[in-house]
């Protein structure tokens, strides 16, 4: 662990090389979370049967 | 006993589907285990051996184990012993399955004994009673409760009481059946922890700087800064294998691939249902809570009041270190006095214990599919005897946790044995059963076709990916683990022990396999 990185900057300041990093994790997450459960949500859901002996 | 099984039930919902398999997948890992693992491997760089490992082995063993689920599941196998078997006509692929018997409920045990401190912590937070505490009271606080040779801050049998009320919570869950406790419960937990993790992530990452003296060096840091000390990248990170298999490591615990849980859920799908995009769907909600989430509280809070040579201390003091000693004083810190540190440590706990319960409910799941499916037991009935295994078995971990007793379970089932399960499961469904067969079963009802090159990365790269990191795994940290090496000698009974333990465990479940097919076989001649 590098723990020289955090001194040489101004306090509490991202940096561009950890946000670029930072920013594409978080596009790379989200963007699949969103664009799989959009494309789930756009496509109708099996009917399913009601439990067995549900009914009487 | 009787002999007819019960109809196996289905999902309620799609959605309930989701959180369920994400709730299996999220646990106490992505947001301990995760910041960790980053600040330890080159930060920044990280990430790209952590997402490569995640499209190249996470997204296909979560297919894959959806895939054997879902395969056993129409043929009314609910667990891996008759899964292996519908997909391997062979005597020995029963036995095989025995491993994704055996995994969850040891994980199940030991796991249920740490959910049960995320319920302890919890209540410890909203009666105030980790407040007021400097560093050393905090650990003092922490080791009295995890090792019971000193416990003088909260006695001996607290931890017992606790451990009780998390197996009852579990075991009460699981009774109730798939769509009445377990999809019920994904649909409540999920979305509190996701609250919880957002809003603390929210004022973690507006505190202000803190201005902290360490070792003499007087420093001002915030956030942003622990952000940083997280993402910026090493690249000499990227040319160090230990950093890929770690890497790849972290995306097999987090995404709870090779333990047979995922397939038992899986087994309760129909022909009819989405296989591909759901897996994916899981998957990504996963990565969120660990990437975004997970990476987003700890490291961030820490180095705030700790500073960066603080947090490097507290990391290096392992992941329970940085959750149940250093984040609560964290909150102690935050500004609002008792009552916001007793609401954050409530949040914190709370998000913790429903990460915990919503993996450890599915890690039951194997072991009652199997009971059930072909011994003819009912639903509860089998739930409170695992119950009663758990409590009696849980007691172990509880009285020899600092002897090294848990460090013998989570190794070899806990680590070591996801990556022989995932390696085998691997083998089974797509070399044995046939690439073109798993390609087609993967399709069966699916909302969006796999791309075309994934045949190949499922036929050839993830089973490489899985051999390397087996053999090195067994020359790294297996054989020395086995060894004993550098053990204190009286722990050794102890960890001998344990491993005794856990070969009986073994044992009773490959007997009980073999008594399963003897009835079945029975069965058929009558």
């Amino acid at each position: 662990m590098d723990t020289s990185i955090v001194a040489t900057l101004p306090p509490n300041t991202l940096g561009l090389n950890a946000f670029i990093f930072m920013a594409l994790a978080w596009t790379f997450v989200l963007g699949l979370m969103l664009w799989s459960f959009r494309k789930l949500m756009s496509t109708p859901e099996n009917e399913k049967l009601p439990p067995p002996g549900s009914i009487p | 006993m009787a002999e007819v099984a019960a109809p196996r039930e289905q999902w309620g919902s799609r959605i309930g589907l989701i959180l369920a398999m994400a709730g299996n997948a999220v646990g106490l890992g992505n947001f301990l285990r995760f910041p960790r693992q980053a600040v330890d491997n080159g930060g920044g760089t990280f990430m790209i051996p952590y997402f490569i490992a995640f499209l190249l082995v996470g997204i296909p063993l979560m297919w894959i184990e959806w895939g054997v689920g879902r395969y056993g599941g129409v043929r009314g196998q609910g667990s891996t012993p008759g899964m292996f078997d519908s997909l391997w006509k062979h005597p020995v692929a029963k036995y095989l399955g025995v491993l994704g018997l055996f995994m969850p409920v040891i994980v199940l045990i030991y796991y249920c004994y740490i959910e049960s401190w995320t319920l302890a912590w919890t209540f410890f937070s909203a009666t105030g009673q980790t407040q007021g505490l400097d560093q050393a009271g905090m650990a003092a606080f922490f080791k009295s409760y995890v090792d019971l040779e000193n416990a003088s801050v909260h006695g001996f049998w607290l931890p017992f009481g606790f451990f009780f009320a998390t197996v009852i919570v579990n075991f009460w869950v699981v009774s109730k059946g798939l769509t009445a406790g377990i999809e019920k419960l994904a649909k409540i937990g999920m979305p509190i922890l996701f609250l919880f993790a957002t809003i603390l992530v929210i004022r973690v990452l507006t505190l202000d700087p803190v201005t902290i003296t360490h070792d003499g060096i007087t420093t001002t840091q915030g956030p942003l800064d622990g952000l940083r000390f997280m993402y910026t990248p090493d690249w000499a990170a990227l040319g160090n294998p230990k950093v890929w298999l770690a890497a790849t490591g972290q995306i097999f615990f987090t995404l709870s691939v090779g333990m047979g849980s995922l397939s038992a859920y899986a087994s309760y799908l129909t022909k009819k249902d989405d296989l591909t995009l759901s897996g994916i769907a899981t998957c990504a909600t996963n990565e969120t809570a660990e990437v975004v989430l997970g990476g987003s509280l700890a490291i961030p809070a820490v180095v705030t009041f700790f500073g960066v040579a603080g947090a490097v201390a507290v990391a290096k003091g392992g992941s329970f270190d940085l959750g149940f000693i250093s984040m609560p004083l964290v909150f102690n810190n935050l500004p609002g006095g008792p009552l916001v540190a007793g609401a954050a440590g409530v949040m914190w706990f709370g998000l913790l214990f429903f990460a915990g319960i919503t993996s450890s409910v599915s890690m039951a799941t194997p072991a009652l599919a199997f009971v059930e499916e072909n011994f003819g037991w009912t639903r509860k009935r089998t739930a409170w005897t695992l119950a009663a295994i758990v409590i009696l078995l849980g007691l172990l971990h509880i009285v020899y946790n600092t002897r090294g007793f848990l460090d013998e379970w989570d190794y070899w089932a806990g680590t070591f044995g996801l990556v022989i399960l995932a390696l085998v499961e691997t083998i089974i469904f797509v070399w044995i059963f046939g690439p073109e067969n798993a390609w087609n079963e993967l399709h069966e009802g699916a909302a969006w076709p796999i791309p075309r090159f994934y045949k190949t990365i499922i036929t050839y790269v993830t089973p490489a990916f899985l051999l390397v990191m087996m053999i090195w795994w067994t020359v790294q940290e297996a054989i020395p683990t086995l060894m004993m090496n550098g053990v204190p000698a009286e722990n050794v009974p102890v960890k001998w022990a344990s491993r005794a333990v856990m070969l009986a465990i073994l044992f009773f479940q490959l007997w009980l396999i073999k008594v399963a097919w003897a009835r079945k076989a029975a069965r058929r001649v009558a």
